[in-house]
């Protein structure tokens, strides 16, 4: 018999993971805090981590601020035969350690993964057709990943560069939030574009100074992420944006919570990275002054617009 | 006529073999194990390639290309003994039939085999323990061969320090297959650590050694009869490749305690380790996942340790060589100080009056995974909790071997292996001394081409003075470093005086190296060598900007960027 299937988190996407794994025919363990209710009889929910213990392969669904101190709390319960894989696009602490990192210097497990790409929870729910990526050195995780989105007509490519997929998937939604803010804007699909391609040549720089690959960037972690996001403007990382840019929310509203405190901190984490690397990030810089609440969006974009337009750098990039 | 002597494998006649008995060491079944572990080694490189008739003949041409491109380029002795047969492969090979390439195959793997096995003789173990120390003793005091016991021990025990939890380590050795993982500076290293496990109780170690030092005049009679088994990195085969790790695997598997120096070479640039060779630690892994598959799991307990010399026997030839960027052409350094003996003598003449001039540190041991051990080797997680550590080889409950995922163990540990590398490593007083005057050349040159700065032979003259205050302070940060883990400062390092640590430094630089590193003169310390300033205080080289005082640290940013590779 399988080992279930543990979801550390009872969000919107810790659910949508966990109905979707059931579909599959899996049983699952939910560690959520809040009560969760599931009409699936197949999905246990509990508010002690203790209740991951017989799982081997366990997904974490929680934002990346609360990472450190779930990972501490589930020390006690992990051991060598679990394996994580996590979906956060959050990075931890100035070094921008990953959450996979994270969890293999908090806790006992060392197989460590990353889910991303254009997964969304809606289509996990809804049973859609849809595609991720698992960034991790441990083959055996991926056909774990594979086995459990079975029922979920998700295509799981797989990948060895796990770094490069965790630093992509933050950094894409970064970039994701600079198109909302233009498209609240009023920017136009050319200069969205513009927004979107520059933001990718930054992250790119940071993936590479962090030791992540270029190439992982342009695949489901990077671009093809991008793509989903932008084509859909339902996303909380674009309505967040469009919000922001249209002056419909301010920087102290809490209606987009998650995005907002995720990417407030990430931003400040990236940035503080870059400059210590010497790193040209002038995009995210103006993203972090919104979001630190010292520009308006509208001086943000201004600033970047007055900037002289050189080289797009990837030749450097390349080097 | 010494050197041709030295290659053969020179052994001591027995009536009868030696049957070891129960408490004897594991490493004391070596030679009646010998054959048995070669054949072993056969068994599973055919099986690996058997069903495979493509793969068989690829891994048979690639022997004969690398062989015969080996061999003609070495034009020596061993080349007119061999060259012919590998020739005479490369006109049969594609008339051959299955059956027969197959039978090449075991016949090549096996000759390898019996090339890398190595033999462990007690007597001679026995022999070295008591005999090798009066030797150098003789070195050390030439008028007095005293009796070990009497006169010379007190003194080899105060020269080689020994730091560590020795205590925890001889109880996870009666019950764990330990596998020692050092730092490499010298030729010595090896011996200084089988000669610290002897003296403290630990069991002796199988370890590859490149095959110079078996030609090595001065020691090569030992490392035929004490357990190293040969690597020759000159052959470039992957055949031969696969029979030294499946040799090293099996070793392990039976619980042969083992050394590997996971820099793959000695550092030439006085650095510690920072990337890493992981091959020979991979089948220590890979021996794990076996036996836990076989249901026979016994712990493989990883023992990081750094060997710390105040002068380096090499350091001469090391620095030379890598900065004439020569890495690859020497890769096998065979002609340096190590196998001369007047320089043997000089360095332990030298050595004679220092205490701790070799510190040999055992940081915390681990298991494959990177988890702390116990005094009983057992796994311990966070808040120490017992793990098995056979659930990390597990997948649907069964452990299994993956060549993929216990290669991302191996990586992993690896990093393991150089943090414990930093936070073990001992700053010894030449280092120190070596660091503030390299700093000193950099600061005098801001901005010049690192290898130009290297030319400025004796035109650096600092002030005595300054120089004991700038030691001061590095020591002074060294100390606030080990306080945080960090790193670790030697004894004399620690507490001497700085004027007293930088006269002991220049002695024992003057008295051994033939190049003159520094003098005093008028007052003033005058850099002569800047390579082996380089080459000692390129230890430091990881703390450069933290051991550095407001008006150093420009210069510091400057050596810590150095980049001396084109």
């Amino acid at each position: 018999m399988t080992a279930p299937v543990g979801i550390l988190g009872g969000g919107r996407f810790g659910r949508a993971l966990a109905a979707a794994t059931a579909r599959g025919g899996s049983s699952v363990r939910l560690w959520s805090r809040a009560a969760r209710t599931f009409d699936d009889d197949r999905i246990l929910v509990s508010n002690d981590p203790a209740c991951l213990v017989p799982c081997e392969l366990v997904f974490v669904c929680v934002p990346s601020p609360h990472v450190a101190r779930v990972a501490s709390l589930a020390a006690a319960h992990l051991d060598g035969r679990h394996m994580v894989v996590h979906v956060s696009r959050g990075l931890v602490g100035p070094s921008l350690a990953t959450v996979g990192e994270t969890f293999v210097e908090r806790t006992a497990v060392r197989r460590v993964g990353a889910l991303a790409g254009p997964l969304s929870a809606r289509a996990l729910e809804a049973g859609d057709p849809s595609g991720g990526v698992v960034g991790t050195r441990f083959p055996e995780i991926t056909t774990l990943v594979r086995r459990a989105l079975s029922g979920a007509r998700c295509r799981i490519y797989g990948t060895d560069d796990c770094v490069g997929v965790e630093l992509a998937s933050a950094l894409t939604g970064l970039v994701a939030l600079c198109v909302g803010i233009g498209t609240g804007l009023g920017l136009g699909a050319s200069m969205r574009a513009v927004l979107a391609a520059r933001g990718m040549v930054e992250a790119a720089r940071v993936v590479r100074a962090r030791g992540g690959r270029l190439t992982t960037l342009q695949g489901l972690a990077g671009w093809g992420d991008l793509a989903s996001l932008l084509v859909d403007p339902s996303r909380p990382e674009i309505a967040y944006g469009v919000a922001l840019g249209r002056g419909e929310v301010t920087i102290d509203e809490v209606s987009h919570d998650e995005v907002f405190i995720e990417g407030r901190s990430l931003c400040r984490q990236v940035l503080g990275f870059a400059h210590g690397r010497e790193l040209e990030v002038p995009l995210l810089e103006a993203l972090g002054a919104v979001l630190a609440g010292e520009a308006t969006v509208e001086a943000a974009m201004g600033s970047l617009l007055a900037r002289p337009v050189g080289s797009e750098g990837l030749d450097a990039l390349d080097g | 006529m010494w050197r041709r002597l030295a290659r053969r494998r020179f052994q001591i006649p027995r009536w009868e073999p030696y049957v070891p008995k129960a408490a004897d060491p594991k490493t004391f079944w070596l030679d009646t194990e010998r054959d048995d572990l070669v054949e072993e080694v056969v068994r599973r490189i055919v099986g690996r390639y058997g069903g495979d008739p493509e793969a068989v003949e690829a891994v048979l041409s690639d022997a004969v290309y690398h062989e015969i491109q080996r061999l003609e380029g070495q034009g020596d002795e061993e080349a007119r003994a061999r060259l012919g047969a590998w020739r005479a492969l490369v006109r049969e090979l594609p008339g051959m039939s299955f059956d027969a390439r197959l039978a090449t195959l075991e016949d090549r793997t096996r000759r390898m085999g019996f090339d890398v096995a190595g033999n462990f003789d007690p007597r001679v173990y026995r022999f070295a323990a008591k005999v090798v120390p009066t030797v150098l003793a003789g070195v050390m005091h030439p008028a007095s061969l005293l009796p070990v016991d009497e006169a010379f021990d007190p003194e080899l025990r105060a020269l080689v320090t020994v730091q560590g939890d020795l205590e925890r380590l001889r109880k996870i050795a009666t019950v764990a297959t330990m596998i020692y993982v050092p730092t490499h500076a010298s030729n010595l290293d090896s011996l200084a650590l089988a000669w610290a496990l002897y003296r403290e109780g630990l069991p002796p170690v199988v370890y590859g050694a490149g095959k110079n030092l078996f030609t090595n005049p001065i020691i090569s009679f030992f490392m035929h009869n004490l357990g190293a088994y040969r690597v020759d990195r000159r052959i470039r085969a992957r055949l031969y490749k696969e029979v030294l790790k499946t040799y090293s695997t099996v070793l392990i598997e039976r619980g042969y305690h083992s050394l590997f120096f996971p820099g793959g070479t000695r550092s030439r640039s006085g650095e510690i380790e920072r990337r890493l060779k992981l091959g020979l630690v991979g089948t220590a892994v890979e021996a794990f996942a076996r036996n836990a598959v076989r249901g026979r799991p016994r712990p493989v307990v990883f023992v990081p340790t750094t060997i710390n010399y105040t002068l380096v026997l090499e350091a001469e030839t090391l620095i030379s060589d890598f900065l004439h960027r020569e890495g690859r052409a020497r890769y096998i350094i065979d002609d340096d100080e190590f196998s001369r003996i007047d320089r043997w003598v000089a360095f332990f003449h030298r050595l004679r009056e220092h205490e701790g001039a070799c510190i040999l540190r055992f940081g915390a041991p681990m298991d494959p995974f990177g988890n702390p051990v116990d005094d009983a080797g057992r796994s311990l997680g966070p808040g120490g909790r017992i793990l098995d550590p056979t659930g990390y080889l597990q997948l649907d409950g069964t452990p299994t071997v993956d060549h993929e995922r216990d290669h991302a163990y191996t990586e992993a540990l690896g990093r393991d292996f150089v943090r414990s590398f930093r936070e073990n490593t001992v700053i010894m007083p030449s280092q120190a001394v070596g660091h503030v005057l390299y700093r000193r050349l950099v600061q005098a040159t801001p901005g010049v081409e690192p290898f130009a700065r290297l030319r400025r032979k004796g035109e650096l003259a600092v002030p005595r003075s300054e120089v004991a205050a700038e030691l001061g302070a590095v020591r002074d940060r060294l100390l606030d470093l080990e306080r945080a883990g960090r790193l670790r400062v030697s004894p004399y390092l620690a507490g001497a005086g700085p004027d007293r640590i930088l006269d002991r430094v220049l002695a024992e630089w003057s008295g051994y190296h033939l190049a003159t590193i520094a003098v005093q003169r008028d007052g003033a310390i005058v850099a002569e060598d800047p390579r082996m300033l380089l080459y000692y205080g390129n230890r430091l080289r990881p703390w450069a900007l933290e051991v550095a005082g407001p008006a150093q640290q420009a210069a510091a940013r400057e050596m810590a960027s150095e980049v001396w590779r084109g």
